[in-house]
């Protein structure tokens, strides 16, 4: 015990190392016996290093740490990194450069200051050193055992013969596999994440933020089925003996061959099933209904009826762009919501639509500047608050 | 194979090895998100956070340690954060107080933020097999990543309260210290 990490005497990091090691190890459950003993006996040196393994194995913490680590976009940082080596600016030089840039803005109405380093004052919406950066491929797959399998980033792998992840794409493929049994799989996406998928019939669901997907992991002789929420865009793979059916709770989108996208959020006034190609058959419970290229059926508790729409809008997201047309601004601001993991608050009551076609790879400071040249509104960020105001 | 800059301390300019720039990705992807997370546990500024650990890189990129190998170069970065951070709670004036409440509790050097360093390395060793968790960890991490949830309510769902889950670990801890009496009781 006399090399137990806060024995007193001088500390090391490299203990630091080997707390780190252990504690990794024992919740892996992959320590050795010898390094199982020496977990317990730092453990016991003192009352400190209880409390340390304590706060160390908590879920709640090793949770909040992993989705921490999990949000960081280490590719973006290393490109900022790579461009301060290039400049050699020291961080103080740039915030002064940065703050004498404003003042000739503001004082001759030019901005003259020009580096693409500067993210923290690209506009005047994201001031106290606060911006959003966007979505990216992010999910969580479920297996049928309750295991959980952490999409986005890394490498690519596959989990056996017949599921593929891409990271780089953000896709998981499953190949074409018969099974007796009904296994399981759930693909979930958190806010600020999407992802793509690939049904064992070649199927492909893109699935975008705060949305799930249930599916066998191999279709029966007879149907393909799978349970959605959020919001989904599908591009059936033609099987006209097996009709393929998405259910959004009492919602029944029935296909053949066909692309439509699935909006079932909660927070949304309706739900919604919208056809870009082909045809469905919607049902609800008794109602049945057929809905043709570029109607979308908009559905309340029980019913639904039908009208037009502009599907560009609709699909926008999965083509990587917002699109408004003539779109209220609480809907706007739902989305900016999802893919940002923003929380929207008004401070002012606005009634307002707006047309705008804007990619989603920007930061949200970007899109909101946007939005502000109607003049009609304007946005502050405060951390993940966007206040929205007159 | 890019090259991004000249170091300026090996006198010729502009002449860039290629091992150090491959080097220098190496370190940034192994222990950039652990170092922001390491200096975010002490500042709790994100931003403030990102900004000095990639000073650090910088200072990493024109130093010598970069050939080193791969321990010492991970021991220079934390370090470094480390130094960093202290120093912006000291001009901040946050220090002070700090301090005093660390002298308090601790009868050791203050500052040196080893248990945070020890947690940020542990994270960063399990992250990438979250799937090799204890069940219950990789359901509230799912909770926490996918839904977004709060942790009571998680706690809710898993139809385990904080206490509950709290009772469980105390209950892991006995067993340990039970061992330990057990093997007391040979000498």
């Amino acid at each position: 015990m006399e090399s137990s990490q806060y024995q007193g005497g001088k500390k090391d990091i490299k203990q630091a190392y080997r707390t780190a090691y252990l504690i990794g190890g024992f919740l892996k459950n992959n320590l050795t016996e010898d390094e199982k003993k020496e977990l317990d006996e730092f453990i016991l040196a003192s009352e400190k290093n209880m409390i340390l393994f304590e706060k160390m194995t908590d879920p709640k913490n090793v949770a909040q740490a992993a989705v921490w680590f999990k949000k960081m976009n280490v590719e973006q940082e290393f490109e900022e990194t790579k461009e301060r080596i290039a400049n050699q600016r020291s961080k103080r030089i740039r915030q002064y450069a940065v703050a004498a840039s404003v003042v000739i803005a503001v004082g001759l109405g030019i901005y003259l200051y020009q580096s693409t380093s500067i993210k923290k004052s690209d506009s005047p919406i994201a001031t106290q050193n606060s911006d959003i950066l966007p979505g990216s491929d992010k999910a969580t797959l479920t297996l049928e055992n309750g295991k959980v399998i952490i999409l986005g980033g890394g490498q690519d792998t596959s989990i056996n013969d017949q599921i593929k992840i891409l990271q780089k794409q953000g896709e998981i493929i499953y190949t074409t596999a018969t099974s007796n049994e009904m296994s399981y799989h759930t693909l979930s996406i958190p806010r600020k994440g999407h992802y793509k998928l690939i049904l064992p019939d070649g199927s492909k669901v893109w699935l975008n933020a705060e949305s799930s997907i249930r599916y066998p992991i191999a279709f029966s002789d007879n149907e393909r089925k799978v349970f959605v929420t959020g919001e989904t865009f599908f591009e059936v793979a033609k099987d006209a003996k097996k009709p393929f059916r998405a259910e959004a709770g009492n919602m029944i989108v029935e296909a053949l061959g066909t692309q439509f996208n699935i909006n079932v959020y909660p927070n949304e006034p309706y739900r919604t099933t919208t056809l870009v190609e082909g045809s469905v058959l919607l049902s609800m419970g008794k109602v049945e209904n057929i809905l043709k290229p570029g109607q979308q059926a908009q559905v309340t508790a029980e019913d639904f009826h039908i009208v037009n729409v502009n599907v560009d809008e609709v699909a926008a997201w999965k083509n990587d762009q917002f699109k408004f047309f003539n779109t209220p601004i609480e809907v706007i601001m739902r989305q900016i919501e999802r893919w940002y993991d923003a929380d929207v608050v008004y401070q002012d009551k606005l009634s307002l639509h707006m047309n705008a076609t804007i990619e989603r790879d920007v930061p949200v400071s970007k899109l909101l500047h946007i939005l502000e040249q109607t003049d009609q509104v304007h946005f502050k960020i405060e951390g993940k608050k966007i206040i929205v105001m007159k | 194979m890019e090259t991004y800059g000249s170091k300026p301390t090996d006198g010729s300019a502009h002449v860039v090895k290629m091992g150090e720039d491959k080097a220098f990705e190496y370190f940034f992807h192994q222990y950039y998100t652990s170092l922001c997370f390491f200096a975010n546990s002490i500042l709790h500024n994100e931003d403030e956070a990102k900004d000095l650990v990639q000073d650090c890189f910088v200072k990493l990129w024109n130093g010598k340690t970069i050939k080193e190998r791969s321990e010492t170069v991970k021991s220079f970065l934390y370090t470094a954060v480390r130094n960093r951070c202290v120093d912006f709670l000291r001009k901040k004036k946050v220090i002070k107080k700090a301090q005093l409440q660390l002298i308090k509790t601790e009868n050791d050097l203050p500052l040196e933020y080893f248990d945070e360093v020890a947690f940020a390395e542990m994270i960063r060793q399990i992250v990438g097999h979250i799937e090799d968790l204890p069940l219950k960890m990789q359901q509230i991490f799912k909770l926490y990543y996918v839904e977004g949830k709060k942790y009571n309510q998680i706690a809710i769902e898993l139809n385990s309260s904080p206490e509950a889950v709290r009772k469980q670990k105390a209950r892991a801890l006995k067993l340990i210290r039970e061992k330990f009496l057990f093997l007391l009781s040979f000498f």
